[in-house]
């Protein structure tokens, strides 16, 4: 099972321009591995660009898609 | 580092890639890579055009396809040598030739492995068998598919590293690479290049989307997920293939293997020889001689002097075996009464001539024969040949026959976007509303191109209603522009043949149309290119109407075609009156308006006329001037001496391209290339800065001739505006000759060649109703499809009635036109409808209800046509199961009640015969209107046509072909036929009224119009309709 939920993040670590922790709400979340890389395009009649799309697992146990729009960074998908 | 695209997709992977071969090339260009790739999805058809572009921009072409194989996986195929090309096309031809292989190509992997030897093969995209085994986790098949390949392909195979930024696109690389650390086969990165750079990707994805058959909203795993298939430089295949370093150099190190395949460097067309051998230059000028005696009788030194020159030239050019070859074939047609005639600059050859390709005498008529090949050019000459359509296909047969199928096939045609269709299928596409698509399409004028949509909607009357939707609309438009020159369609042309003198596969592919025929994946341009040579054997309606008209005429004492008095009276008196209606080339209104005019006394007058409406001539501003010149009522004059020789024969008017070469040659000193640079750009080009630019050569040259600055500008103007598009004069000699023919026939054989006219429709300008309306005009009674008396065809029972034929109903059988025939002839006329559908098993439910609606059965069948109708579903039923009883009388078995049925009123029986039909046979479509337009005060046309120059007159009609052609002010003037009852009426509507009210002509409420109006005749003896008012009826 898996829910879109498209929170925004604040990334507080990094690693090649990509996050290594991050801020959820009031929890913080520490990547610990990188399991796929993708890219999507948006909705370019509305004007949308491409998003970068990632799967990781948290130290916490989470499975999560994180996506980065224009500079912003969500969890855009959490996995059961 | 060097890196080079190795799978790349262009327009002719069909919905599939986003930019033209031009923009890959440039962008492959700029980026300084030293070779390029194409590998359409299962085509070669784009190669031609790649090796062209790719040696003007200076990289090396390599050929290539993505194949689809059996299971539907994709395979990247790339030509090492040109024996790996001829693999590449059977393979090609494999795939198309299998049962649905027409749409759905796919290839077995044994006749790859077959046709092996020449071919470098990339293991393919996300589509690949090996991809898709890995996404599986399926390792062992991976390696047992690298493995099976490597066994055929050694080291012609290479693993595809596609970075495609699609899920796990990361960890199938690095799988990949395992791969290959194993077997020991290399890597080499790509891709899958289906756009020229990023920003088009909206492009792609609509495209896609149109393929789908979904919209921009609808998830579909076809679609692209992103858009990192571009032309990318090396910086992003480094950053993209950053742990694979010898993947991106391993590109350099195939292109480097790979051929370039075209151009062949030799002709590929056939020697022709006869069956006892003969053949050559000597057999050629043989025939030619032994025609021209035939010809013109006793040859005088000018005209041996001509034949030589010409034989000399076409000598010299290497092309003595293709007029062989064309001899050879129009040989055959006539030796089999298969009418034809040459059409085109053929006809100012007077070699053509004496090998009676051609019927024009370009000595007698002075025609140019540099017009139709030259030294100086050394282009391929092009013989365009028209013969009687149904019967255009045994003489291709007979090409076949000669030179052998492996040798012989069919020119592909490519349509490409229009803008009606850009507007459904791109709207769709992008999810726009339905009926707005519809409406717009509806309105959108049929010549518009696909880059022409939004300057239309500023332009054009009836789509300003659109203009609140541009916004929304913007995407559509973009769209549209940058695919307008895109392939679309593939198909095939209506009469290109190539001929080979080896097998075809060494350098084309072949795929099977619907009609059974072999096409080339190329059009005559990429023929050209390859080294194939494209002949012309047209299918000509016109010559099937013409032989139709003399079979029939078997009946009354039959025509004798060939002699035809060209200085008929009657004939060139009825052309006078503009009564041209169903005449080759003489029936648009604008040529029946010319003719009241013009006055024609003879063919010279039609050769003109065919020349004069055309676009050049009329945006030239030189119809008018040619009228008053030709009937004396202005001098003619010419702008300098030397235009004397030159257009003396057309009153000082330029009509012809041929004149337009000669001037610059005789005012401007064009050299033969100069004067040939000139005709390319008004023939091919029409390139407004290629058109600037020669005219600056011309000023500068004419200047140097000593011709005053100002006539030099002017007679330049009188070219530019020529460009356009117009007629050389032995192209107009040739139409010119059957279009006189025709109009004798229409004169003096009105019932028969109307009747044959009918038979090959659709041709010509008009539909149906409107022959028939003609023909009534000139007393001949048409009479309505019957059962007991009605053939497929059209028939002439008395040389003053026609009788329509079944072939007239909408989708109606031959087969089932033939039984009733057959049926009638055996057991005698048809005494019921039930009778009928006992006696003709072919015919099914709706055959019988359609020839119900026409009439077919009016005079056998007491019962009205609805009660017949109601009938059908029981008797069809009761003959399913044997139970029709056998009563050959109007006694129908087990009649339904009609108390519920009300007869079909006037109204229904015309709505029914104008649907199935295209006429009416109860009366006519205004007859329902006739007695509320009296009260109106409606004039009918006939009264009209009564009426002297400048009354006003109210009529109503059906409007016929409205159209809107170029003009010399840029204003629009549309031009339109009225038909009510009682006749026709041409009426003309300036741009003011066309601004305000005219664009309903052009809508669907614009079928039945009312308009209001000044009669004037403009000189000649017929009345038009000069519109200020209009408006629609329906």
């Amino acid at each position: 099972m898996s829910r879109i939920v498209r929170r925004p993040i604040a990334v507080s670590r990094w690693c090649d321009g990509e996050p290594l922790a991050f801020q959820d709400q009031e929890a913080v979340r520490v990547i610990v591995d990188v399991i796929d890389r993708w890219f999507e395009m948006g909705c370019w009649w509305l004007g949308e660009g491409e998003r970068k799309m990632m799967r990781v697992w948290t130290e916490d146990g989470g499975l999560m898609d994180l996506e980065e729009d224009a500079g912003q960074w969500f969890i855009y998908k959490v996995w059961d | 580092m060097v890196f080079i695209h190795l799978h790349c997709h262009s327009p002719y992977s069909f919905l599939s890639g986003a930019s033209s071969i031009e923009s890959l090339v440039a962008q492959a260009a700029l980026y300084r890579m030293p070779a390029l790739a194409l590998t359409d999805h299962n085509t070669i058809a784009g190669l031609p055009e790649f090796h062209r572009w790719a040696g003007i921009y200076g990289i090396k072409p390599i050929s290539g396809a993505e194949l689809t194989m059996e299971d539907g996986s994709h395979l990247t195929v790339l030509v090492e040598t040109r024996q790996g090309f001829r693999h590449l096309c059977e393979l090609l031809t494999i795939m198309h030739a299998q049962e649905g292989g027409r749409t759905q190509p796919r290839l077995a992997e044994a006749d790859l492995f077959r046709l092996s030897e020449g071919l470098i093969v990339l293991s393919g995209c996300r589509h690949g068998q090996l991809q898709q085994a890995l996404s599986k986790q399926e390792y062992a098949r991976a390696r047992h598919w690298v493995e099976r390949y490597r066994e055929i392909f050694r080291d012609r195979l290479y693993l595809e590293l596609v970075a495609d930024g699609y899920p796990g696109y990361a960890s199938r690389m690095r799988l990949l690479s395992e791969l290959s650390r194993c077997t020991g086969v290399p890597l080499v990165a790509t891709s899958d290049v289906h756009a020229a750079n990023k920003q088009l990707f909206p492009v792609y994805d609509v495209l896609c989307c149109m393929a789908l058959g979904c919209d921009v909203y609808t998830p579909h795993p076809g679609r692209p997920l992103n858009r990192m298939g571009w032309l990318h430089d090396v910086d992003e295949a480094i950053l993209r293939f950053a742990e694979f370093p010898e993947a991106i150099a391993r590109t350099i190190e195939i292109a480097d293997r790979c051929t370039a395949v075209f151009p062949i460097d030799k002709t590929l067309f056939p020697t022709y020889r006869t069956e006892d051998g003969r053949g050559g230059y000597p057999f050629l000028e043989q025939l030619v001689f032994a025609g021209a005696r035939e010809r013109y009788g006793c040859l005088d030194g000018a005209t041996t002097a001509r034949l030589q020159h010409e034989l000399e030239i076409i000598r010299e050019l290497g092309y003595v075996d293709y007029f062989l070859v064309v001899w050879d074939i129009v040989r055959f047609a006539r030796s089999r009464g298969i009418r034809c005639a040459g059409r085109g600059s053929a006809a100012d050859s007077a070699v053509a001539y004496c090998l009676y390709i051609t019927d024009v005498d370009a000595v007698g008529r002075g025609l140019l024969f540099e017009r139709f090949m030259s030294l100086e050019r050394a282009e391929r000459p092009d013989i365009d040949i028209d013969f009687a359509s149904d019967r255009r296909d045994e003489v291709i047969d007979y090409v076949y026959h000669k030179y052998g199928r492996e040798r012989v096939a069919r020119v592909a045609t490519y349509q490409t976007f229009r803008g009606r269709s850009a507007v459904r299928e791109i709207g769709a596409a992008l999810a726009l509303p339905e009926d707005l698509l519809d409406a717009l399409a509806k309105r959108v004028p049929w010549s518009t191109h696909a880059d022409q949509l939004e300057d239309a909607l500023g332009r054009v009357p009836e789509l300003r209603m659109f203009q609140e939707y541009r916004e929304r609309l913007s995407w559509l438009f973009a769209i549209a522009r940058h695919i307008a020159g895109f392939p679309r369609h593939f198909g095939m042309h209506s009469g290109g043949i190539a001929i080979s003198s080896s097998p075809l596969f060494e350098v084309t592919s072949l795929q099977p149309s619907a009609s059974g025929h072999w096409i080339t994946p190329y059009d005559k341009r990429m023929l050209e290119d390859v080294g194939l040579v494209k002949l012309d054997l047209l299918s000509l309606r016109t010559m099937s109407a013409i032989e139709g008209a003399i079979r029939e005429s078997s009946k009354f004492g039959r025509i004798d075609y060939d002699a035809i008095p060209l200085e008929d009276e009657a004939t060139f008196s009825m052309i006078q009156r503009g009564d041209t209606i169903g005449v080759f080339q003489l029936e648009s209104p604008a040529q029946r308006a010319l003719q009241a005019r013009l006055g024609a006394t003879g063919l010279e007058d039609i050769v003109a006329s065919v020349a004069l409406i055309r676009p050049g001539p009329i945006l030239g501003n030189m119809v008018d001037p040619f009228i008053a010149r030709r009937q004396g009522r202005e001098p003619v004059t010419y702008l300098h001496p030397k235009l004397e020789p030159i257009l003396g024969k057309t009153y000082g008017v330029v009509l012809f391209q041929e004149q337009v070469i000669e001037i610059a040659t005789a005012i401007a000193g064009f050299t033969p290339g100069e004067a040939d640079e000139l005709r390319r750009v008004m023939s091919h080009a029409r390139n407004y800065t290629e058109m600037k630019k020669i005219g600056e050569l011309f000023m500068e040259k004419a200047l140097q001739n000593g011709i005053a600055e100002s006539v030099a500008a002017t007679i330049f103007s009188y070219i530019q505006s020529y460009a356009s598009y117009g007629f050389c004069e032995a192209h107009a000699a040739a139409f010119a000759t059957t279009a006189y023919k025709t109009a004798y026939l229409v004169q003096h054989y009105p019932a028969l060649f109307y009747a044959s006219i009918l038979n090959q429709l659709p041709m010509g300008y008009y539909p149906v109703h409107v022959i028939c309306a003609e023909a009534k005009r000139r007393g001949i009674r048409i009479l309505p499809i019957d059962i007991n008396e009605s053939t497929w065809d059209c028939t002439v029972p008395s040389e003053s009635e026609i009788r329509l034929g079944m072939r007239l109903i909408s989708r109606f059988p031959e087969t089932v036109a033939t039984a009733v025939n057959e049926e009638r002839t055996r057991g005698g006329p048809f005494r019921s409808a039930v009778d009928l559908i006992l006696r003709v098993p072919q015919a099914d439910r709706l055959h019988i209800e359609h020839l119900v609606r026409v009439g077919a059965l009016d005079r056998v069948e007491e019962a009205d046509r609805n009660e017949l109708i109601w009938q059908l579903p029981q008797w069809f039923a009761q003959r399913q199961s044997g139970s029709l009883p056998l009563i050959h009388s109007s006694a129908h078995p087990a009649k339904q009640p009609r108390t519920a049925m009300r007869p079909a009123s006037l109204a229904q029986r015309l709505a029914d015969e104008y649907a199935l039909v295209g006429v009416g046979m109860s009366g006519h479509w205004l007859d329902l209107y006739r007695c509320d337009l009296q009260q109106l005060h409606y004039n009918t046309i006939a009264e009209a046509l009564s009426m002297p120059d400048g009354e006003r007159v109210t009529v109503a009609g059906l409007a016929i072909r409205p159209h809107r052609p170029p003009t010399k002010s840029g204003r629009t003037v549309v031009f339109f036929t009225l038909e009510d009852e009682t006749g026709m009426l041409d009426a003309t509507m300036f741009e003011s009224v066309y601004r305000t009210e005219g664009a309903v002509v052009f809508t669907p409420y614009g079928r039945l119009l009312g308009a209001s109006g000044v009669m004037q005749r403009r000189g000649g003896a017929r009345g038009q309709l000069l519109v200020d008012h209009i408006w629609g009826l329906s």
